[in-house]
């Protein structure tokens, strides 16, 4: 167990065009910035499937994806100084938008950039090593 | 020199709108007036059953000038010349028919039947007749009929150089990698993306850009000019080079290159696209600097405007960002199966170095 969460439990992430080479993701796709307050959207794979979560990420929100990737909750908190977190999105303007899945991977508590790194590096070798959950029709 | 009127064509698109003729389709204008004067003499023979050659000055003289281009796209204005010591005071009837028999040749649309009297052989004239036009571009050859402007497009072009023949030629633009070259025949090959051969044949002043390029895994060679195409529209081979580039490092150039295409925003709204100064400055540096033993890496843009290079392993992933502002390359290695993380940063000039180390972490 790492916290609430089962080690074998999926969340999903969805990966920019620009961020893959092959089948593989990037680390740059693990990688939140500043700008995302050091947390990195995914969404939990007990409430929407890899396909679901790719449909509301580009057509709910209009967000390119080429498709969705996963690690578990054991990955994550194995990678070290990580916090997985339940996120839900109410967005009380355009209910469509809301996003009940939603999930985050804080960074927070990395204090250098080779840290964050590091741990995005981590992901994206975990989640390669697991293969695209769902792959999106060219 | 007689000086007759003879046919005003019509080149109609955006490159012809400043009524000039690029000299690119003056070459369309001398490969018609070539069909004009040969089916002109085939016309003859026809009509002259007993006569094996045409009578001499029937077509030595004649010639299509220029004479002007008017306003409207442009519009060329072509004039027969005919030299006045022949024995013909006027123009042969043969060349006013020729010129009619091409303009309903290039009237014929998809579902009609070609004239019967055109040689079947006179259809390759196509090949070059209308080559220069890029797509949305056309010549209205007749543009003051009223029933039919007898108008030549890419796709038309294309149906009449195959309507006998199972190839077609047209602008060729290639690039691949130069594996053969045969410096007698004055011919090579260029094995392209996806494996395929393209054959091709060049001239002297070609020469040492593809014996540079010859068996070197990191040039390819870019190649433009004239290509024959099959049924399929799939390039064969090359028959003539118009320009040639040399490429270093082709496969990783054109990753960066296409970031050029990136916004500000591209990255879910956010996401500063790398500048074009940045990204010419990080071309020519890899082109000189990029070892040869090396793998390319993958190639991401950064939300901040930098770019990362990514060596992708099972277990590994090597990063070098380019941290444009900052001046400097940071490399960032983690591998799993030893355990190991690796940070270092390398200055702007230190491309060796940083490459260097590189490749010692992806033999780890």
């Amino acid at each position: 167990m790492s916290g609430e969460w089962i080690d074998t439990h999926l969340v999903f992430r969805q990966v920019h065009p620009n961020h893959v080479d092959g089948a593989m993701p990037n680390s740059v796709a693990f990688s939140p910035t500043p700008k995302d307050d050091d947390k990195l959207s995914v969404d939990d794979s007990a409430q929407v499937t890899a396909e679901g979560s790719w449909k509301h990420f580009t057509e709910k929100l209009g967000f390119k994806s080429v498709g969705t990737w996963a690690v578990s909750a054991g990955e994550i908190h194995g990678a070290g100084d990580l916090d997985l977190r339940k996120d839900p999105v109410v967005d009380a303007q355009d209910a469509t938008k809301s996003n009940p899945a939603h999930c985050v991977i804080d960074f927070s508590r990395l204090t250098s950039k080779g840290q964050r790194k590091k741990k995005a590096q981590t992901l994206a070798i975990k989640a390669s090593e697991r293969g695209c959950q769902f792959l999106a029709a060219k | 020199m007689t000086k007759v009127p003879f046919i005003q064509p019509r080149f109609v698109g955006p490159r012809f709108e400043a009524h000039t003729l690029p000299l690119s389709a003056a070459k369309d204008l001398v490969a018609y007036e070539e069909l004009v004067l040969e089916l002109a003499k085939h016309l003859f023979k026809e009509k002259q059953t007993d006569r094996m050659r045409v009578p001499k000055g029937f077509a030595n003289d004649f010639s299509l000038h220029i004479e002007k281009i008017d306003d409207g796209s442009a519009i060329p204005s072509l004039v027969a010349m005919i030299a006045s010591a022949q024995l013909f005071v006027s123009l042969p009837s043969e060349f006013t028919e020729a010129k009619d028999l091409v303009n309903a040749v290039i009237a014929t649309e998809a579902d009609q039947p070609f004239p019967a009297n055109f040689p079947k052989d006179f259809y390759s004239y196509f090949n070059r007749i209308g080559r220069s036009l890029k797509e949305g571009e056309q010549i209205e050859w007749t543009p003051a009929s009223p029933s039919s402007r007898s108008v030549l497009t890419p796709a038309k072009r294309i149906r009449l150089a195959r309507a006998h023949r199972e190839t077609y030629e047209a602008e060729a633009d290639v690039i691949g990698l130069v594996e053969v070259l045969d410096a007698k025949k004055k011919t090579g090959i260029l094995r392209v993306p996806g494996n395929e051969a393209i054959s091709f044949v060049y001239d002297d002043p070609f020469f040492v850009d593809l014996k540079d390029a010859l068996g070197n895994p990191v040039i390819h060679a870019r190649v433009k000019g004239v290509g024959v195409f099959d049924v399929n529209d799939r390039l064969c081979s090359v028959i003539e080079i118009e320009q040639l580039e040399c490429l270093p490092h082709y496969p990783l150039v054109s990753k960066i290159d296409a970031l050029t295409l990136l916004s500000d925003g591209w990255l879910e709204g956010r996401g500063i696209a790398p500048t074009g100064a940045n990204l010419d400055w990080l071309t020519s540096e890899v082109a000189i600097n990029f070892p040869e033993e090396l793998a390319y890496p993958s190639v991401a843009p950064i939300e901040d405007g930098n770019v990362s290079f990514e060596w992708i392993q099972p277990h590994a992933r090597v990063e070098l960002e380019v941290n444009f502002a900052e001046k400097q390359l940071e490399l960032y290695a983690t591998n799993l199966s030893t355990a190991a993380f690796v940070e270092q940063t390398f200055t702007h000039e230190q491309w060796g170095a940083a490459f260097e180390k590189i490749r010692g972490l992806l033999k780890s």
